[in-house]
């Protein structure tokens, strides 16, 4: 089923064959990869073609969308599968993108689903991310020890979950 | 900055939460999303709340939008920019019921002084699916012109269309601004 998200200034929409080269320009680049616990680095188009093709057989509720601006196609992903996870390719960064797409993605989630709440988190040395769940109002709930596939490490993550009524308190549910 | 901006019958002014009940109900119109490029159809107040939360006040002209409130009446449209590569591209929509009364032409006779008096943009960028006369009718009587045709996918149709692309300079709207009317003494 086609679904699409209109924000001010991004769509969201489902992956498809086509983001394989976007996706790989994105992932290839370990400012990025360092902080995605499970994706490789380095990272190759056939990586992004394994992705979108494991999609359809994700479980009912699962989605990743395709974060996408006009003047500049796919920049990024917007994942939620038991937890929200994203990443935007480093050029975007800093403009506040991540923020409206992820939360384009929740006000869909807590629409579609009668979810109380939501989990997230981020690495440890990862403020930016940490400043994008605060700003939705996600809370940080303790931390964890995973292994980090591209850092090839343990890596320490920050635990956090968003509540339906604390982001309706951020304004984003009325 | 999104100023308020007043006509003789609208308020301009910043998209909230609260318009999200009109917005969605006029919006699941596919007489009305089936002219725009990134409206899905159906279209649920869930569609209404990701757009009007992701308005923010500090963005710049070339990437705001305003709501169209009819006095009297409550939300009726939109219309605003989005910023490609530097340049406003304008996109509106308005509500059927408040087809063919000049709604629309009251609003961007508004907005474009605005957003030419605070920017040093030395035109704007818009354009329509091939078929909408009613917007090429709008566009023309501000002095828009046709740069070329390119295809657009419209959610709400699922399809790639033709799309007219268009363009008003600073000096064309100068030219065409429809001029409020005069009282003269006889």
């Amino acid at each position: 089923m086609i679904e699409e998200l209109s924000t001010q200034r991004l769509m969201l929409r489902p992956p498809c064959m086509d983001d394989a080269v976007a996706i790989a320009s994105g992932l290839n680049n370990f400012n990025v990869t360092r902080f995605l616990t499970k994706v490789p680095f380095p990272y190759a188009e056939q990586d992004a073609r394994d992705w979108i093709s494991g999609l359809s057989e994700a479980p009912a509720g699962h989605r990743a969308f395709i974060v996408e601006k006009d003047d500049a196609g796919a920049i990024g992903v917007v994942g939620l599968e038991n937890e929200l996870g994203y990443w935007l390719a480093e050029p975007h960064w800093g403009h506040g993108y991540a923020t409206e797409a992820a939360a384009a993605a929740l006000v869909w989630y807590f629409g579609i689903t009668d979810a109380e709440s939501i989990g997230s988190g981020a690495h440890a040395d990862n403020p930016a991310s940490l400043n994008v769940q605060r700003k939705l109002g996600f809370e940080i709930t303790g931390d964890r020890t995973d292994f980090s596939v591209s850092c090839n490490r343990d890596v320490r993550v920050v635990t956090t979950t968003l509540t339906r009524s604390a982001f309706r308190q951020r304004g984003y549910l009325s | 900055m999104t100023p308020l901006l007043e006509t003789s019958r609208l308020r301009l002014r910043p998209p909230g939460l609260g318009d999200a009940r009109r917005l969605a109900d006029y919006l699941n119109n596919f007489a009305v999303s089936g002219n725009l490029a990134r409206v899905p159809y159906p279209y649920a107040l869930d569609d209404a709340h990701i757009w009007l939360s992701s308005w923010r006040a500090d963005a710049p002209p070339a990437d705001t939008s305003y709501i169209l409130e009819l006095r009297g009446e409550g939300a009726v449209g939109a219309a605003g920019f989005r910023d490609h590569d530097g340049i406003g591209v304008l996109g509106y929509w308005l509500a059927q019921p408040f087809w063919g009364q000049g709604l629309m032409t009251e609003a961007l006779c508004a907005i474009f002084d605005w957003y030419f008096a605070t920017t040093e943009a030395d035109h704007i960028v818009s354009g329509m699916f091939h078929f909408n006369m009613a917007s090429a009718a709008l566009q023309m009587k501000f002095g828009f012109v046709e740069t070329g045709r390119s295809v657009c996918r419209c959610l709400a149709r699922g399809q790639e269309l033709e799309h007219i692309d268009t363009e008003l300079t600073r000096e064309a709207f100068e030219l065409s601004r429809p001029k409020p009317k005069k009282i003269v003494n006889s």
